[in-house]
């Protein structure tokens, strides 16, 4: 929780009222400044070229978009206004529409199961003291620095059919019939082995928190472990899960490498496609499209964090006065 | 990352053609990387600056000039790929650099996913806004595009003078703005521990593919140009002779409807492929499941599996086999970028690429055909590729190869 | 979840047993989570090293380690690695002197749009990159930023700022405002407050921000290439060309010298990776 208020300012020159005044500015000004200063670079070199990129999916060609629609084909040009041609294009594909609905549930499964799986690591890294505790949190941490490159490569290679993972099945005499490489299930596992370390760190942090009082307080009425983290636990921890899934959401609908790497020929992500498009079939705008529908995705995601999150300051707010109260 | 460059090398098909009994499979390996044990057949080199310039005539860069230094990409997409920017770098590079000392060239792998697409974008922009070329020559899938764009710079006699050993064919495809410097071809690559027999035509591969479901396999023609040469070589079929040049000189669209037929066999093929239609993403990466006897046979570039071979890195079982008529084959081009501050020294290395010695090297690192017409190859070269010394189809145009991908991915792999 | 190490009201002779059930799910867990993350990575080092390996061995048949001198010979790494370790410290640099202020400033102050400028950072990152590269080119040349060192900082730059701008923020909001007024109160100028008072209390938070900072420098290929050919190819854009062009045990080669770094950066701050400053940043306020 910020500090919103201000120490009173402490006068130890005695300046003049008019100095006084200057500073009582100067205190929002100045952390304005500094706070937009990311906030500017940002709008730059990623906000601007967004609205450009907007531009150009709704068929405006020229101005900054004039490099890259010179190098486009099959581009959807509007003479006057806008023209939606290019979104047409591509619900008019079914292979596109595909994409789009393999890109939606790989995130969803891959988040679903991150947040399963993560869950019961925390819980592990939280309760389970000694040797197995410590190993857990050196294990689930090791994701975190393997390039992403390396891990899907590596990842697929032992995954794939006939890879390595096979191999030792066929070895111990158990069939292998299928295995998850180069499948949308193997973007949703790789996905799941490289969010992992992020998903854990916040999860077991904020179990960290859970006063001790308030666990033994429910074991002591005889509530059931699953009742704990069903009623204790999981309320106490929403903003956290919420954290975990908006951004491990919003950075799987867009992946590339991971989807590209394991993922199967058809349906790809629309990471994936995009690329393609851009890059193998010369069609900047179609990629451009599909970029803001992804975007778009995201954004749905972020304003449902900013409410979660407006949700749990509001809690956090009426807790604090009715703590104040009690004093 | 395995990466979907169209390669630029594999394009028209039919009149290349490369016949069966491939010898290059059986060329001395060499070692890549280790420039040493090359100079089998090489002619020796002359190694002054003036000799060569004095031998060949021309605008060759001055001795007496001020050191520059060049920036050459590369991103050919099989096997070979890394190791043929080592080529570049090992090989044709130090012996360049031992010939024309004030020259430095830098070479720069273009083969990242995006890289070269997007190299492209700023080769144009900076065309665009008269700024210095990020490269002088570019040796890679963007040179189609480059072509349709006008990016790169006339080349004539005088900038190179061996130009005049180059099929003029192939000169004209390129609009004088590229110069093929060697050549290969796609071929079946097969376990013979698994097939006796080989098919020899392309519609007894087809029925083959069908009698051993899970066995064939191609990589995805964005991702490569063996799997798009398979993929060339089927939907030409339905094209007729006299539309076949269309492809290479100019764009129009209405000539893919003769495609459709093509597709539709193609999609028709499907649950024959390995694991019901499994296309692995790359010319590497077919290879690497023919290695592990996923699959009995894939198309492979020529020059890529011999090299693959070399390196031991597929089972000694595995044989090349050529098609009759055979799948397509293609030339590797280079071309010096308009916007290139170093032109001069930049056509003295692609004149000095098309020298004996160094398509003697072509030949004997990267396995691939010689860029100058036969019979200015040298002698052991000839020698090599006698059997199967034929020109080079020109590149199709890159929207043709654009559509193509897409097409295939719409009907085949999403069908 | 029967399976937590704190004893559930269970009595008698069955809370042996299920302890004991309980141990070897627990073991069973450890187990599967060490093979699932750490096998494939296991298959490669092992990779490295095979001069013939086909299914269905489940081990190479021979041994070399002739691709390490494959890959050593080439030079290939020494420029890479040299290039990413100038970048990366750069742009973590770079990233925290644009964004600490802008941490401070949303943790202690209250100005208009504060919780909108947070959000603008994060939303805008949600576009997908490779729209943004395709996007973005034509503003570079306007700005005579291709090809520059500049323009490769600024790219990475745009990677690190959410992270560098949310958790320093989380942490210097944890430190107690009265601890900064009472070194007010002895004479402590702002500046000296902040340093002596402010900054180290901050300080995990901190690390963790920079950390996330340096490995997402590290990490970042595409921009890189984009904006930095010919002059500047860090580790991971030599890389992503290598990892499809290379025989399997030379692309394993790589990617483990590739790892390296990382992983001594791993054991070097892997305490500080489990603080709760990373959690922290992640809450809007």
């Amino acid at each position: 929780m910020s500090v919103v208020t201000e120490a009173p300012p402490v006068d130890r020159t005695g300046s003049s009222r008019r100095t006084r005044r200057i500073r009582r500015i100067a205190r929002r000004v100045v952390p304005f400044g500094a706070g937009s200063l990311p906030v500017l670079v940002t709008l730059a070199f990623t906000g601007f070229p967004v609205v450009l990129a907007v531009l150009y999916t709704l068929g405006k060609t020229g101005g900054f978009n004039e490099t890259i629609s010179r190098v486009g084909q099959h581009q959807v040009q509007a003479r006057h206004g806008l023209s939606l041609g290019a979104y047409r294009n591509f619900f008019a594909s079914h292979a596109l529409r595909a994409d789009l609905f393999i890109t939606l549930w790989v995130t969803l499964a891959s988040t679903a199961a991150l947040v399963a799986l993560a869950w019961m690591l925390a819980l592990f890294v939280r309760f389970s003291g000694g040797w197995i505790g410590r190993l857990i949190s050196t294990l689930y941490v090791v994701p975190m620095f393997i390039p992403s490159v390396i891990a899907s490569y590596a990842l697929v290679t032992f995954w794939e059919q006939n890879g390595k993972l096979a191999a030792i099945f066929y070895q111990l005499g158990i069939p292998n019939g299928w295995m998850p490489g180069f499948t949308s299930t193997g973007v949703v596992l790789g996905l799941v082995w490289t969010n992992i370390p992020f998903a854990v760190i916040l999860l077991s942090s904020s179990l960290q928190g859970v006063p001790e009082v308030l666990i033994e307080a429910a074991r002591d009425v005889g509530s059931s472990w699953w009742r704990i983290i069903w009623s204790v636990l999981l309320p106490l921890n929403r903003l956290p899960t919420i954290i975990v899934i908006v951004f491990t959401a919003t950075g799987t609908l867009g992946n590339f490498t991971i989807p590209d790497i394991m993922g199967p020929n058809a349906p790809q992500m629309l990471g994936v496609a995009m690329t393609k498009y851009y890059q193998s079939y010369g069609q900047p705008q179609q990629a451009e499209v599909m970029a803001v529908l992804v975007f778009l995705a995201a954004l749905v995601l972020s304003a449902f964090y900013v409410a979660s999150s407006r949700a749990d300051r509001k809690r956090n707010a009426a807790r604090g006065s009715a703590r104040a109260a009690v004093k | 990352m395995r990466t979907s460059q169209v390669s630029v090398r594999t394009k028209n098909s039919r009149k290349y053609w490369l016949a069966a009994g491939l010898s290059v499979a059986t060329l001395g390996l060499a070692g890549c990387g280790n420039s040493s044990s090359s100079a089998g057949n090489a002619a020796p080199l002359p190694t002054s600056a003036k000799a060569l310039t004095k031998a060949q005539g021309g605008n060759g860069y001055p001795a007496s000039a001020k050191p520059v230094t060049i920036t050459i990409n590369t991103d050919l997409d099989d096997p070979i790929a890394g190791t043929n920017k080592r080529v570049y770098q090992d090989v044709f590079v130090p012996q360049f650099e031992k010939a024309y000392p004030n020259i430095h060239v830098k070479v720069i792998d273009s083969k990242d996913n995006s890289a070269d697409q997007a190299l492209y974008s700023r080769i144009i922009a900076a065309q665009h806004s008269h700024a210095a070329s990020p490269v002088d020559i570019t040796d890679s899938s963007i040179l189609p595009q480059m072509i349709q764009q006008n990016a790169g710079v006339k080349i004539t006699p005088v900038d190179v003078p061996l130009m005049k050993q180059v099929d003029p064919t192939l000169l004209k495809a390129t609009k004088y703005l590229a110069i093929p410097y060697r050549g290969s071809s796609v071929v079946l690559a097969y376990n013979s521990a698994f097939v006796k027999s080989p098919p020899t035509t392309l519609s007894g591969l087809l029925s083959w593919i069908r009698q051993h479901p899970g066995k064939f396999t191609y990589n995805t023609p964005s991702s490569g140009g063996s799997g798009e040469g398979f993929v060339q070589a089927i939907v030409n079929q339905n094209v007729p002779a006299s539309k076949e040049n269309t492809f290479a000189t100019g764009y129009e669209p209405s000539l893919e409807s003769y495609w459709e037929k093509g597709f539709k066999t193609l999609a028709a093929l499907r649950p024959y492929i390995y694991h019901k239609g499994f296309y692995p993403d790359g010319n590497n990466a077919a290879l690497q499941l023919l290695a592990n006897s996923s699959v009995w046979m894939v198309p492979a570039w020529s020059d890529g599996a011999s090299s693959t071979m070399a390196q031991h890195q597929l089972p000694s079982t595995v044989k090349l086999s050529q098609l009759s008529p055979p799948l397509p084959g293609g030339p590797a081009d280079l071309m010096v970028v308009k916007g290139s501050k170093h032109q001069r020294a930049a056509f003295t290395f692609i004149n000095y690429m098309l020298s004996q010695p160094e398509q003697a090297l072509v030949a004997d690192y990267m396995k691939g055909y010689p860029g100058v017409e036969w019979k200015y190859a040298p002698a052991a070269v000839r020698k090599e590729f006698g059997a199967i010394a034929k020109s080079y189809a020109p590149a199709w145009a890159s929207q043709f190869n654009n559509d193509l991908s897409q097409k295939w991915q719409d009907n085949v792999a999403a069908g | 979840m029967t399976t937590l190490t704190k004893p559930v009201g269970i009595v008698g002779a069955s809370r042996r047993s299920a302890r004991f059930a309980a141990g070897g799910v627990r073991g069973l867990l450890v187990v599967g989570l060490g093979l699932f993350i750490l096998a494939p990575l296991l298959m490669l080092v092992l990779w490295a090293f095979a001069a013939d390996w086909f299914y269905p061995s489940a081990f190479p048949s021979a041994w070399t380690i002739s691709w390490w001198s494959t890959v050593l010979g080439g030079n290939h790494l020494s420029s890479t690695v040299l290039w990413s370790f100038i970048f990366a410290p750069t742009v973590t640099i770079v990233s925290a002197i644009i964004c600490m202020p802008a941490a401070y400033a949303f943790a202690r102050k209250d100005f208009p749009g504060k919780r909108l400028m947070m959000m603008a950072i994060f939303a805008t990152n949600a576009f997908p990159k490779m729209g943004l590269y395709i996007a973005m080119a034509s503003l570079f040349y306007s700005l005579n930023l291709m090809g520059t060192f500049v323009g490769v900082v600024i790219i990475q730059l745009l990677n690190t700022l959410v992270t560098m701008t949310w958790i320093p923020a989380a942490a210097f909001a944890s430190v107690p405002v009265s601890l900064e007024e009472a070194a007010r109160d002895v004479g402590a100028g702002p500046i000296r407050t902040f340093f002596r008072v402010t900054f180290p209390v901050a300080r995990p938070g901190i690390i963790v921000a920079l950390i996330l900072a340096f490995l997402a420098s590290l990490d970042e290929a595409q921009g890189t290439f984009l904006v930095g050919v010919p002059k500047y190819v860090t580790m991971p854009v030599q890389m992503y060309s290598l990892v499809s062009g290379y025989p399997g045990p030379a692309t394993a080669v790589f990617a483990i010298l590739l790892t390296v770094p990382s992983l001594v950066l791993l054991v070097l701050v892997r305490k500080h990776v489990f603080s709760s400053s990373l959690a922290q940043g992640y809450r809007l306020r």
